[in-house]
């Protein structure tokens, strides 16, 4: 199930309206949408708010969810290059913190239909290269050299998503709607411009992770044997010590069936002696 | 052969680096990424070895110190009172499933040091100090197998060739011998192949070449006067184990001239436990990494009867073909 990630609502809109998702009940601070199949979380502006809601959201769901969840942030960003125009979209493989000059390498790990990437710097406040009325913060020629597209969030997200989610699984994209002038986007430009990306995007955002694949040992096999002799009360080294064996076998013998004890005297197995004899010989009969 | 890089990211310091330069132009289709260190993307948290394996990233970078390490204990001396290894790189294009440097490495990215001539440096210094040297060339990759963009081999066996005190040890599993056959052979140079059963090598040694073309390489290295070591290093108990290996000897002693070969190194699996359960937590799928082994003073092996009983079946193997002065125990 993947998750998706915006600053603001009017980014996340064409994405909420295509998946019909809808507002989650929760006692957190963040607004979730949810559908059967995807989440889609909206942050509020800046780095601290993006964190935090990725680590609302990381909280409500179990590790094994995590490890195997897409994980993406999109949004929008203001570029340095002229020769780049509105609406251009690049995949991120560089995030640097301005305030810390910390730098992150999200790592591009499968193929995409948009192929540009590029560095992203994050600032903690709205960017311009000349002063306008509305008090960004102007950065000088020099600092301009190092900066190809800024934003707000971006190291926010891939800080905090790197602490819950698999690093492989995790993505930033963003798209230019403006080059610095100063001036706010308004929300029906930002929604028009992430709308334009909607279809591509979705089919990505929804194939599966290819390295996510079922472990039928561990889906199915496993619980099946566990079921059957969960009453023996084993030891957790002992539990991980025949898990192994069991895997071994399933793994060195795959079209054999696994040797398994005569579950019967189970229930009339009661000392420890007696548990610790029934495993050891069912080993040696995994470890031919 | 390697598989092209989509991205290569470049420590700054060596941006400029004429090697640097050299390697960018042999991948002018990957994306460049600048870093400051090459540790801020390689040694990250929550890198999967396993994932980032089947789409490897190249790292370019600067070795500025720990340029010769002491010899692991997993592996042999050869006899050497100065047993040393260095890394002109971290991690290799093969994808061995017995590999340790997927337990030792948090990152499946390859990190190639392209400053040479400060490896060259303090191992002279070294070779002045102590008079002698032992130096494991390709442990913690494959070097030869990168001769194509890194032709590191090369230069070390020229540099060898001006200090006669050092030996090096070449170990790979590539039949890239061509890139290096044109130098004059030196004797205190080993050039050291990893063998395995055809079976090994389409199972668990993947991407690797196969049986019949490593033979080819060994025999064509040495008609061409080089020692050359054959290490059947790890021996693993896979279903009919023995038949493979006895095999294996079979091939080995009819393909190869058994004069030519200065050794033959045999040892079992063998690795330290805290890797084999980082590599078994993120790689679910190989037996021979589930194997009951003995553990002792933090490593893992086969039982004492399992090593004895693989010494017992491979050295009679060995012998009919190779003199028992040649074999030699890597690990018992």
């Amino acid at each position: 199930m993947p998750s998706l990630f915006f600053a603001v609502l009017s980014e996340a809109k064409p994405w909420i309206q295509k998946t019909k998702a809808k507002p989650v009940h929760h006692s957190g601070k963040f607004r979730i949408y949810k559908n059967d199949s995807m989440y889609i979380i909206i942050s509020g502006v800046g780095k601290i708010a993006m964190a935090l809601a990725v680590s609302e959201f990381a909280h409500l769901l179990p590790k094994e969810e995590r490890d195997h969840m897409k994980v993406w942030n999109l949004g929008i960003v203001g570029s340095n290059q002229l020769n780049w125009k509105v609406g251009d979209f690049f995949w991120i493989h560089k995030v640097t913190d301005y305030a810390t000059g910390k730098d992150y390498y999200p790592e591009r790990m499968t193929k995409s239909v948009f192929g540009m990437e590029t560095n992203l710097t994050t600032f903690d406040r709205p960017i311009a290269k000349i002063k306008t009325d509305n008090q960004f913060q102007v950065l000088n020629e020099k600092d301009l050299e190092s900066v190809s597209l800024v934003d707000m969030e971006g190291v926010g997200f891939f800080e905090a998503a790197s602490l819950y989610f698999p690093l492989e699984n995790i993505s930033i994209g963003k798209v230019i709607s403006d080059h610095l002038e100063g001036n706010f986007c308004k929300p029906e430009t930002v929604e028009s411009i992430l709308a334009n990306l909607l279809e591509p995007l979705f089919l990505e955002w929804t194939n599966p992770l290819p390295w996510v694949t079922e472990d039928p040992f561990e889906t199915r096999i496993w619980p099946e044997i566990w079921k059957e002799v969960k009453e023996l009360r084993l030891t957790e080294t002992m539990k991980h010590d025949l898990k192994k064996s069991l895997r071994f076998y399933f793994l060195r013998y795959p079209n054999t069936k696994i040797p398994m004890p005569n579950l019967e005297i189970v229930p009339k197995i009661k000392s420890k002696t007696e548990v610790k004899s029934f495993v050891e010989e069912w080993k040696k009969q995994l470890h031919v | 052969m390697f598989k092209s890089f989509s991205h290569i990211y470049i420590e700054e310091t060596v941006a400029d680096h004429f090697r640097t330069k050299e390697i960018l132009s042999k991948f002018p289709n990957a994306i460049q990424i600048p870093i400051r260190h090459y540790k801020d993307s390689f040694n990250r948290n929550s890198q999967n070895f396993r994932i980032q394996k089947q789409s490897p990233k190249l790292v370019l970078a600067e070795k500025k110190e720990h340029f010769l390490y002491p010899g692991s204990d997993f592996s042999p001396n050869f006899s050497h009172k100065y047993f040393y290894y260095n890394t002109l790189a971290l991690n290799c294009i093969y994808d061995c499933e017995y590999c340790y440097l997927q337990g030792m490495f948090p990152s499946a990215n390859l990190v190639l040091f392209v400053n040479w001539e400060d490896f060259f440096t303090e191992t002279k210094k070294f070779l002045d100090n102590h008079g002698s040297l032992y130096l494991a060339l390709s442990y913690d990759t494959d070097l030869l197998a990168l001769e194509s963009f890194f032709p590191a081999t090369k230069s070390w066996i020229q540099f060898a060739s001006t200090e006669p005190n050092l030996t090096l040890e070449i170990r790979t599993k590539s039949t890239n011998f061509q890139s290096i056959a044109h130098l004059t052979p030196n004797p205190n140079i080993i050039l050291a192949w990893t063998i395995s059963p055809q079976i090994v090598i389409d199972t668990i040694e993947h991407g690797t070449p196969s049986l019949q073309a490593r033979i080819k390489t060994i025999q064509k290295t040495i008609e061409a006067g080089w020692k050359v070591r054959v290490c059947i290093d790890p021996v693993l108990r896979i279903p009919d184990w023995k038949i493979h290996y006895q095999s294996l000897a079979e091939l080995l002693g009819k393909e190869l001239n058994p004069k030519g070969i200065t050794e033959l190194s045999v040892g079992g699996f063998r690795m330290n436990l805290d890797f084999l359960k980082q590599i078994t937590d993120k790689r679910k799928d190989s037996s021979i990494l589930f194997h009951p082994f003995e553990k002792k003073d933090k490593i893992v092996s086969y039982s004492k009867e399992e090593t004895e009983e693989i010494l017992h079946v491979i050295i009679p193997s060995f012998e009919k073909h190779f003199d028992p002065s040649q074999i030699n125990l890597s690990y018992p």
